[in-house]
């Protein structure tokens, strides 16, 4: 017996220091950005191999880098042989781990989020070579940021974009904001009322925010989206589930019109769950595949 | 000279003294021997009583530690950490309808590096200043209740430090005797 348990350590450590390498490959890396001295965001990074297109996606609405649509299509591109971030948008919270609440405080702005996405956006082109192909991302909410990203920032480096699913804030049906809340914000502002009040707003049918945060969501609305949509310049691909019920089903096909191609993945919902996660993986790399100059 | 011998009263009353003294020497060790085994037992009883409040409560500081990291590890903390201006409303509207907490916690209070409370809560009894040292939970005995009080660093992840920043949580529970004759070991 005293003999075995040497050798029985000694092969567990073999085995683990055979295994380690590959385990490490599937990886991902937690990278840390300051944005204040008080807040620094932080992202998830998949090393990828040389030569191959860099990529970042954007998680959705008050979710994080860890949230499945994100994650799954991280490691599925990764696999492939994509660099890919997944930054986790701070939402004004340091080191954000998960996912916020509605009934938190929400003290963030949609233009604190594109100051942190432009940041990840320069992360991403300082660590890629120079000539590198970078393809941008947005899951949901995260879409919109993407666009307005791009729109804000025509000398960007993207050369393609991907959107799996666009909704967009303001009226429409199921939406939880109201004109009477935008009424509420706007006669706040008026006042200069900096203080917190509650909305709704997206799927948050209580939302405490300023008037200023919650104006900067909410008008975000569908005209404004397709506008700065048919701005942008490089090649869009919007995929989305035939049975999203969060969005507007015919909101989806007038995108054609604005240059995006569309691309439908029948009986899939908002979060590409179960066997559609696979489908959408395999449509979003034979999208980036057929994109791809030839060598 | 004729020896007088001792009549048969004498040898009977001496015996019945012999046997008197030997019945009460016998009867207090008895009752000595009973006074020690009922001082063992009370000793047993009470040791056995003590360190089955020490197991309770050390056990109950344990479990209230371990919520009280879990808070101090929350997103909505290091978000009242970094921007203090909407604290008295997020504790008065957010904080005890999270959910975070079981019910016998009664209150919760951020402080910042410099052991101050984020903002003075009126409705408050928690102390407005915490020392700036490791903070250790501790009791305290009020109007008859005996309060645990556990306090949780924050730590800064990315910066692997202290923050400086601590809170505290204060349970209450009824007041026993044995509460205060009690030290954590």
């Amino acid at each position: 017996m005293n003999t075995q348990s040497p050798l029985l350590f000694l092969l567990v450590f073999l085995l683990q220091w055979l295994l380690a390498p590959a385990s490490l490959a599937a990886e991902s890396k937690r990278v840390y950005l300051p944005l204040s001295d008080k807040i620094s965001a932080s992202a998830d990074y998949y090393p990828g191999e040389v030569g191959k297109p860099w990529v970042m996606i954007l998680h959705g609405f008050m979710q994080t880098s860890r949230f499945p649509t994100v994650v799954h299509m991280a490691e599925s591109l990764n696999d492939a042989g994509y660099h890919v971030l997944a930054p986790t948008l701070s939402l004004n919270i340091n080191n954000r781990k998960k996912s916020m609440a509605c009934e938190a405080i929400h003290t963030h702005t949609f233009e604190q989020d594109l100051k942190e996405v432009a940041l990840w956006a320069n992360w991403l082109y300082n660590q890629s070579p120079r000539h590198s192909k970078r393809i941008l991302i947005g899951h949901s909410s995260g879409a919109l940021h993407v666009i307005n990203y791009l729109y804000q920032h025509p000398e960007h480096d993207f050369s393609e974009t991907l959107f799996l699913s666009i909704p967009y804030f303001g009226p429409r049906p199921y939406a939880s904001e109201t004109p009477a809340d935008e009424q509420r914000a706007l006669q706040a502002i008026k006042n200069h009322d900096n203080g917190l009040h509650r909305f709704g707003l997206s799927f948050c049918k209580q939302y405490t925010t300023t008037a200023k945060g919650f104006l900067s969501y909410y008008r975000l609305d569908a005209d404004d989206t397709a506008g700065k949509i048919r701005a942008i310049k490089i090649p869009k691909t919007l995929i989305f589930g035939s049975h999203d019920v969060r969005i507007d089903q015919q909101w989806n096909k007038n995108l054609q019109q604005e240059g995006v191609r569309v691309i439908a993945i029948k009986g899939a919902d908002h979060f590409f769950n179960d066997e559609f996660e696979f489908e959408l993986h395999d449509v979003v790399e034979s999208v980036l595949q057929a994109d791809a100059p030839s060598p | 000279m004729s020896k007088k011998r001792l009549s048969i009263k004498h040898y009977a009353l001496v015996f019945i003294f012999a046997y008197v003294a030997v019945f009460l020497i016998s009867g207090a060790f008895t009752l000595d021997s009973i006074q020690q085994a009922n001082r063992q037992i009370s000793n047993a009883e009470y040791n056995n009583g003590r360190n089955t409040l020490i197991g309770a409560i050390n056990k109950l500081v344990k479990n209230n530690r371990q919520i009280t990291e879990k808070f101090s590890r929350w997103d909505e903390v290091k978000q009242q950490l970094a921007q203090p201006e909407f604290y008295s409303y997020w504790q008065t509207h957010r904080l005890y309808s999270s959910g975070f907490f079981p019910d016998y916690f009664i209150e919760a209070a951020i402080y910042n590096l410099s052991g101050h409370v984020l903002a003075k809560i009126s409705s408050s009894t928690l102390p407005q200043h915490l020392g700036t040292a490791k903070p250790e939970p501790w009791f305290a005995i009020e109007n008859g209740q005996a309060f645990l009080f556990t306090p949780a660093a924050v730590i800064d992840e990315i910066k692997k430090k202290d923050s400086g920043v601590c809170f505290n949580q204060k349970q209450g529970s009824q007041r026993t005797d044995n509460t205060e004759a009690v030290q954590l070991s």
